[in-house]
């Protein structure tokens, strides 16, 4: 049975569109919970991962409160972390009350989304409602992060120094992280951070070391043609970047002290070269949750995103763990 | 912040209004273009004349293809009412003995459109804005330039809505969707058919601000093709 369904879920001041397709005959769904804060749900069935995911399962993609083609009305300081753990319930409940209770539901959270899928396992006991947790260079801890990320710099850059690799500029960066005190990071800082981690994918990208992405296909172009940019920018912008209490919120958010509640089986994928969300995050992850059934696999060539580097091996990995838990 | 940013957008409005109007009845007598004495043999011959009009005589009714961000297709229809116009007939003779006709009629018109756009798998989006328009018209060739300003409301429609209650009740929300206080700012060009039903082509970009969209202020950028129609066929310029 193949799902194109498109409904709304609307909680708490908060019209949120959830996006279904793919194959639902065995009646398993895939939750994607999108990364920023201020990006966009549906923008991720674009690329090879979700073409192949959805042949198998039901891929569910949701625009969270405030962000890609939401609407709503509510003030800016109420929207908590808390609240998008509520939200992610409500797409849960809904998604049960529209395909029944028998349906197989697992999470994907990635970067933010990793953050946002472990606020609600922790919440409650609605981690009970869900088949696996399956995270994707998700954040459980952002002052680990940035910590992490200036140690990522300067080893990373080391050694693509020693291979003559975007020299001159990975030399600044090594320099720049060394300088940078942990002890005390601005929001500037935590934000020229973030910036140097994207940029260096770049240099990565051009050297080889990180597995281009595929072309866009026609239908990538379907995808990002339901999609207003300028909605999806100016309302991200609202809800993040220039929502000081939220993003104070996230940027000082750790679940290290609480990860052992999560007792669902767990799937950790990582990019070895994500310098946005370190492995070392997911590592910690799968140490921490008390999970009985779990797994970390590191994808070689990819950096924050292995289902846009290693598309395939995405896929393959995502099946196999829903396979057995389904 | 809202009262502020609604009542700067009302003076904006009431300002471009008020300056247009004493822009024309302060230049009644005067020449709207300097003679340019490099350009002109002689000395241009300029006139201006300010006409009111009614309604009745001075109504024309559009459709048009609407775009939102230029590919979310779209249709509007509107009518419009030019309510204050004025004339300044400029001519003169090149060197090379060419005749020159720099004549131009602005108009403020009063606007009113009503129109829906899609957004696929997303939401319809339904619209109703009025606005005050100063169109300038090039006699020579009929070609003009618009900008305009307005209040406007906007819906949404969503498709299938679900509504989730703190205790768990799940309920369809018929109609679902959101409305919003929408205001308009309008740029654009075109060209008049002196003739007949089919009275004018125009491409105009319009700017909609929702609000409050969740938090804040959004823009919507829209395209339209309107096809402009009087069936009284008025001539453009014939005074």
């Amino acid at each position: 049975m193949q799902l194109s369904d498109d409904f709304r879920v609307r909680r708490a001041g908060a019209d949120m569109p959830v996006y279904v397709h793919g194959n639902a005959a065995e009646k398993v769904f895939i939750l994607f919970i999108h990364g920023g804060p201020g990006d966009s749900g549906y923008e991720n069935r674009a690329g090879k991962a979700a073409a192949g995911l959805e042949k198998k399962y039901a891929m569910v993609y949701w625009d969270q409160r405030g962000q890609g083609m939401s609407e709503g009305k509510y003030d800016a300081e109420d929207i908590t972390i808390d609240l998008m753990a509520e939200d992610v319930h409500a797409v849960v409940q809904t998604l049960n009350y529209k395909y029944g209770n028998d349906i197989k539901l697992f999470l994907l959270g990635h970067s933010w989304g990793g953050t946002l899928g472990t606020a609600f396992l922790l919440k409650n006991d609605y981690q009970n409602e869900i088949k696996g947790w399956i995270e994707v260079d998700g954040s459980h801890d952002f002052p680990k992060i940035n910590r992490d990320v200036l140690k990522k710099f300067t080893d990373v850059g080391n050694e693509q120094i020693n291979l003559n690799h975007h020299k001159e500029e990975w030399q600044d960066l090594v320099l720049w992280a060394s300088g940078v005190d942990t002890t005390n990071l601005t929001d500037e800082m935590i934000i020229e951070i973030n910036n140097k981690s994207h940029l260096v994918e770049k240099y990565l990208f051009e050297d080889d070391v990180l597995q281009k992405e595929d072309a866009m296909t026609l239908r990538d172009l379907g995808v990002f043609y339901h999609q207003n940019i300028i909605t999806r920018i100016f309302s991200g912008n609202y809800t993040f970047m220039g929502n000081d209490p939220f993003f104070d919120e996230v940027v000082n958010n750790s679940f290290t002290p609480e990860l052992h509640k999560i007792k669902i089986p767990c799937l950790f994928l990582w990019g070895k070269y994500d310098f946005v969300v370190p492995s070392t995050l997911g590592y910690d992850a799968f140490n921490r949750v008390s999970s009985t059934d779990k797994k970390m696999i590191i994808f070689e060539k990819s950096g924050h995103s292995p289902m846009l580097n290693q598309a395939s091996g995405f896929v393959e990995a995502v099946t196999g763990f829903v396979e057995i838990h389904k | 912040m809202k009262f502020r940013v609604l009542f700067l957008f009302f003076s904006v409005l009431s300002t471009f209004a008020l300056k247009a109007q004493h822009y024309l009845k302060a230049h009644q007598n005067t020449s709207f273009i300097k003679p340019d004495t490099t350009f002109y043999l002689s000395e241009p011959e300029t006139s201006t004349k300010n006409t009111k009009t009614t309604f009745l005589n001075s109504r024309t009714y559009n459709l048009s293809y609407h775009g939102n961000n230029l590919v979310n297709p779209g249709i509007n229809a509107g009518i419009s009412f030019v309510f204050r116009e004025r004339i300044k007939i400029k001519s003169g003779t090149k060197k090379n003995g060419e005749k020159v006709d720099r004549s131009k009629k602005k108009q403020l018109i009063a606007n009113a459109d009503i129109g829906f756009f899609w957004q696929p798998e997303s939401h319809i989006g339904a619209f109703n804005y009025y606005e005050i328009r100063l169109r300038t018209i090039k006699l020579k060739n009929n070609s003009y330039s618009i900008i305009g300003l307005g209040p406007g409301i906007y819906r949404s429609y969503y498709p299938e809505t679900f509504e989730v209650e703190d205790n768990g009740n799940i309920d369809r929300v018929p109609l679902g969707g959101r409305f919003y206080f929408a205001p308009v700012i309008s740029i654009g060009t075109g060209k008049f058919k002196n003739h007949g039903i089919f009275h004018s082509l125009s491409f105009i970009t319009n700017l909609m601000f929702l609000f409050d969209y969740n938090s804040g202020i959004v823009p919507l950028l829209n395209l339209e093709i309107a096809f402009g129609f009087d069936f009284k066929k008025q001539k453009i310029h014939n005074e």
